[in-house]
């Protein structure tokens, strides 16, 4: 990832300034309007350490690095690119496909093979997680337009598409754009919900913990009345007395784990940061796939930018996965975490046909 | 869970009990998107994939990872911030996770603290609604003090709008309530339904008794993070501590049975290891710096008050003044009444004004009255200060007034004695004020000043500071003193008080000064004496009920005398429970 000093000499030399490296600082020489945009003068030290006093200080926290924004204003959220597609050949790749697709659930047989100008969406989030703490992150996925399939494809990988195909592609194919949106907005909960793994755990734990304590603290607390009653010759009535006070004490223990579980309650806010359209042209294989008396026809794609087949798309998470079930009511693909298994009535259920309420009992799973 | 049997055998129970597994539970997770409108709107601009990937590097960059670098200390630039202050914010954020007990010495600012954690938890967005419990004569003094030291406004349960809609009040987001007012039925029930995500409890050893109202509502407040702030965490022995930390993290101690065991039989409690293992649990919980780890060693400083004989008008209009409250305090405004004695008690020229929009109200005697003062020229303080100016001329003196009439009477007199002076008035631009400061460190040797409040500017170069009238606000006293005894002041510290003979002042100063001998405690310690006072008033409300209610000066005396009995009992229980806190948690807590 590069840091903070060579993407300030990246920046403004994009952003039409002269930017010369001098001993860890930079001499800089801004255009008029950048140089009124960021309010510095048009000759300008940049300095990246507090104690440098005589120039403009570039910190994760400085003034120049919070006014960028003001620079990109809207540009920087969507660009389009067309990618040459390498030369592949088809009768090799289409031996491999029943070694790469695997259905738990249905069969399939490789029909018609094309080839056609298809686009993905590289799209850039950034997430932020509150809770007693805060994290935060940013978090990319490759969306083919086309099937919906996905993939993680970082900005880095970016890089190794230097050839930048020139031609315009006539026709490129893509689903409606209703069904991109969606795609689009649901697959970076999953993703973002796995680069916050050990943050989810964390929270986990210490609320595990903490509801420990208190069941410990009040069950001693329980223990400690019961020993009493048992002890004292009590009349019917302090008896009864102590009775509730236990009951008082449950009571207390329920309020208290419910104000543990808000008092982790994880919000996790996402955000869309850009969106890079790659135009390309890519082979597609027609697989009719087969689910009791249910047949679909689904296109998969060879991906010329991972140089590899796309994974099936789950059609409920739109995360990339390996494991694929196929769904009785509509055929939809899904991944393993979106077939899901009530935990009340035992029902498989389609994620995407049913969300995460169970059609036979209504039981909502909150925790897929 | 299941229910307990009605069993003979309760034995049996018991071990049933200790046998029940603990429920595991998920934390539950919520996710927010942008709406989809604004997702689709993106694709409307088309730029450069160079913009692109700058856009994104440049928010990769911008992620704020940890909390190594605090946000709050750039919003922060008009408080001085101490190395133990951001280090206690960093260790509340990130080992205590927000729920913490605050306990520094008096003096090193827990307060300051609390308000950077609060600026730090708003700035990172974890933070919506602020709960601040505070003893009613503190109230006041938060709301002041979020205000022009954190940019925050709080409103208070001393506003007129509680008054008028008390239910609605606990709506608002950001809430500084008497704890008094808030444990009380009806308030009580209304703070429980709601969910807190900060609640801060100010001189927290109120705490100490599980029996009382004020713990159960804190008990009983759903919250995410709680900060308990109290000098003095121990109080009288280890239980009041363990209803303390039960607040914080319930069942950290097991139960007060237990506790007792563990730690307070005879036999146990010399016992290494259990000091050992208390200790270790007390640090997962309580911050508390003291002085002698941050080394804040400040020189003495000595105070005298000068009991200044009124010129005979001058005694004419205060005699007058205090009359014609007594008679109109009934139905006049008790700020008005409390603005006509306090102005009356700086110099006869703060007076004026306000009698001139009270004329209507007061009648014959206030044309009086105003024509005595315009024929005042000089008064009994103005002799008593030059008399101080004029000792050691070489060394830097600053006069506080809190009236500007009363500053310009000052300024007349100096410039009629030939006295350089610089000028400090609240009303002036920040590069004004910071002018003046500059020119009294450099070349002038007396600085004139209305009240500096909040400002953090400090003025440790001098070592004279002379009251030439007093606020009726103990605290307010000790923050005029501490801008000059503070850190960085290296030579023995000198104030003079100016009180007119029998004024209001006087019967004050005489309490603080010889009854709980204010001017030489350390600073920060009248906060919690007032705490045990268990007064619900605030001071300067206090000391003016004594004054209306008192026709007579033997009524005054007595009426003060008992006052002050009940400061010192307050301030021998505050120093009780300060030894005890030195002795027993020692040096170990710090950040
Ligand atoms: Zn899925
Ligand atoms: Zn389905
Ligand atoms: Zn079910």
């Amino acid at each position: 990832m590069i840091d903070l000093y060579n993407f300030t000499i990246k920046f403004l030399r994009h952003n039409g300034a002269i930017a010369e490296e001098k001993n860890g600082a930079l001499e800089a020489v801004f255009p008029a309007d950048l140089a009124k945009t960021l309010k510095t003068d048009e000759y300008s030290d940049i300095v990246f350490s507090p104690d440098e006093k005589n120039g403009e200080l570039m910190s994760f926290d400085s003034d120049l690095f919070k006014k960028l924004p003001k620079v990109f204003n809207e540009k920087g959220k969507f660009s389009a690119i067309k990618v040459p597609s390498p030369h592949i050949h088809i009768d090799k790749l289409k031996k491999r496909i029943t070694d790469k697709i695997i259905f738990q659930n249905a069969v399939f047989s490789a029909g018609e093979n094309e080839e056609k100008a298809i686009s993905y969406l590289l799209a850039f989030f950034k997430f932020t997680a509150f809770s007693d703490e805060r994290r935060e992150g940013v978090m990319s996925i490759l969306l083919n337009e086309f099937n919906l399939s996905s993939a993680r494809f970082g900005l880095e990988q970016l890089d190794d598409l230097t050839e930048i195909f020139e031609r315009p592609l006539k026709n490129t194919k893509k689903m409606d754009n209703e069904k991109i949106l969606n795609a689009l907005c649901a697959a970076p909960k999953a993703i973002a919900r796995e680069e916050l793994e050990d943050f989810i755990q964390s929270a986990n734990r210490r609320l595990n913990r903490d509801t420990k304590r208190i069941h410990e603290y009040y069950r001693t607390l329980i223990a400690e009345t019961l020993q009493f009653i048992e002890k004292k010759s009590l009349g019917q009535k302090e008896k009864a007395n102590s009775l509730n006070k236990i009951q008082a004490i449950e009571t207390e223990l329920r309020w208290k784990t419910d104000d543990l579980i808000t008092k982790y309650n994880i919000d996790i806010r996402i955000d869309p940061i850009s969106f890079i359209r790659i135009e390309t042209v890519a082979p597609i294989f027609w697989l009719t796939i087969k689910r009791r008396k249910l047949t679909r026809l689904f296109p998969l794609t060879y991906n010329p930018l991972l140089k590899n087949f796309d994974n099936l798309p789950c059609e409920s998470c739109f995360n990339p996965g390996n494991i694929h079930w196929v769904c009785d009511d509509k055929a939809h693909i899904i991944c393993d975490k979106c077939f899901k298994t009530c935990p009340k009535c035992a029902k498989n259920y389609c994620g995407a046909c049913h969300k995460n309420r169970c059609p036979k009992c209504g039981f909502i799973d909150n925790d897929y | 869970m299941k229910k307990i049997p009605e069993n003979k055998n309760t034995s049996a129970t018991l071990a049933v009990q200790t046998e029940i597994t603990i429920p595991s539970y998920k934390v539950p997770v919520k996710f927010t998107l942008s709406d989809q409108k604004l997702i689709s709107e993106m694709f409307e601009n088309k730029s450069d994939l160079a913009d692109c990937r700058l856009l994104v590097e440049y928010r990769r960059l911008g992620v704020q990872g940890g909390y190594n670098e605090l946000l709050c200390l750039k919003e922060l630039k008009n408080i001085e911030k101490y190395w133990y202050q951001i280090e206690t914010v960093k260790k509340t954020l990130k080992y205590f996770h927000g729920r913490v007990l605050l306990a520094d010495e008096v003096g090193l600012g827990k307060t300051i603290e609390a308000g950077m954690l609060i600026k730090e938890y708003l700035l990172r967005k974890m933070v919506k609604n602020i709960l601040i419990l505070a003893p009613s004569p503190l109230v006041s003094q938060w709301k002041e003090e979020m205000h022009q030291k954190f940019g925050l406004k709080f409103i208070t349960t001393d506003d007129d709008i509680f008054q008028a809609d008390p239910d609605k009040f606990w709506n608002n987001k950001f809430i500084i309530a008497s704890i008094n007012t808030a444990k009380s039925g009806r308030n009580f029930k209304k703070i429980v339904a709601k969910f807190y995500d900060l609640v801060v409890v100010d001189e927290g050893h109120h705490l100490k008794n599980r029996k009382t109202a004020a713990w159960k509502l804190v008990n009983e407040i759903k919250k995410r993070f709680i900060f308990i702030l109290t000098a003095t965490p121990l109080q009288n022995n280890l239980i009041e501590l363990f209803n303390l930390i039960t607040l914080l993290k319930p069942g950290q101690f097991k139960t007060e049975k237990l506790f007792r065991q563990e730690y307070m039989r005879k036999k146990n409690e010399s016992s290494l290891d259990k000091k050992e293992k208390l200790k270790s649990l007390l640090r997962d919980i309580m911050i508390r710096n003291t002085r002698s780890v941050i080394d804040l060693k400040l020189p003495k400083r000595f105070a005298s008050t000068i009991r200044v004989e009124p010129t005979d008008a001058e005694k004419q209009i205060y005699d007058y003044i205090s009359t014609v409250s007594r008679d109109l305090s009934p139905s006049l405004p008790a700020n008005t009444i409390r603005l006509l004695i306090r102005e009356a008690g700086s110099s006869p020229f703060a007076l004026k004004d306000t009698l001139i929009k009270l004329k209507p109200l007061i009648g014959d005697t206030a044309n009086h009255i105003l024509e005595l003062i315009d024929k005042t020229k000089d008064i009994g303080k103005g002799k008593s200060l030059i008399e101080l100016l004029q000792k050691n001329p070489q060394e830097k003196k600053v006069i506080f007034t809190q009236y500007l009439k009363s500053m310009d009477y000052c300024i007349s007199l100096l410039s009629k004695h030939g006295i350089p002076f610089a000028e400090f008035r609240g009303n002036m631009t920040a590069e004004e004020k910071d002018a003046a400061i500059n020119n009294f460190r450099e070349n002038i040797p007396v600085l004139i000043s209305t009240e500096l409040g909040g400002e953090g500017r400090n003025l440790q170069f001098a070592n004279t500071l002379i009251n030439f009238d007093l606020p009726w606000n103990p605290m307010r006293i000790e923050q005029r003193i501490g801008r000059i005894h503070r850190i960085g002041q290296t030579r023995d510290v000198f104030i003079f008080n100016l009180s007119v003979k029998n004024t209001l002042e006087d019967y004050m100063i005489n309490i603080l000064e010889n009854k709980i001998n204010m001017f030489e405690m350390v600073i920060g310690e009248v906060e919690p004496i007032l705490g045990y006072l268990g007064e619900d008033k605030e001071f300067e409300n206090i000391i003016l009920d004594i004054w209306l209610k008192s026709s007579d000066q033997k009524t005054i005396n007595k009426n003060f005398e008992d006052f002050g009995s009940k400061l010192v009992k307050a301030k021998s229980e505050y120093l009780k429970s300060a030894a005890l806190d030195k002795e027993v948690f020692g040096e170990d807590y710090e950040v």
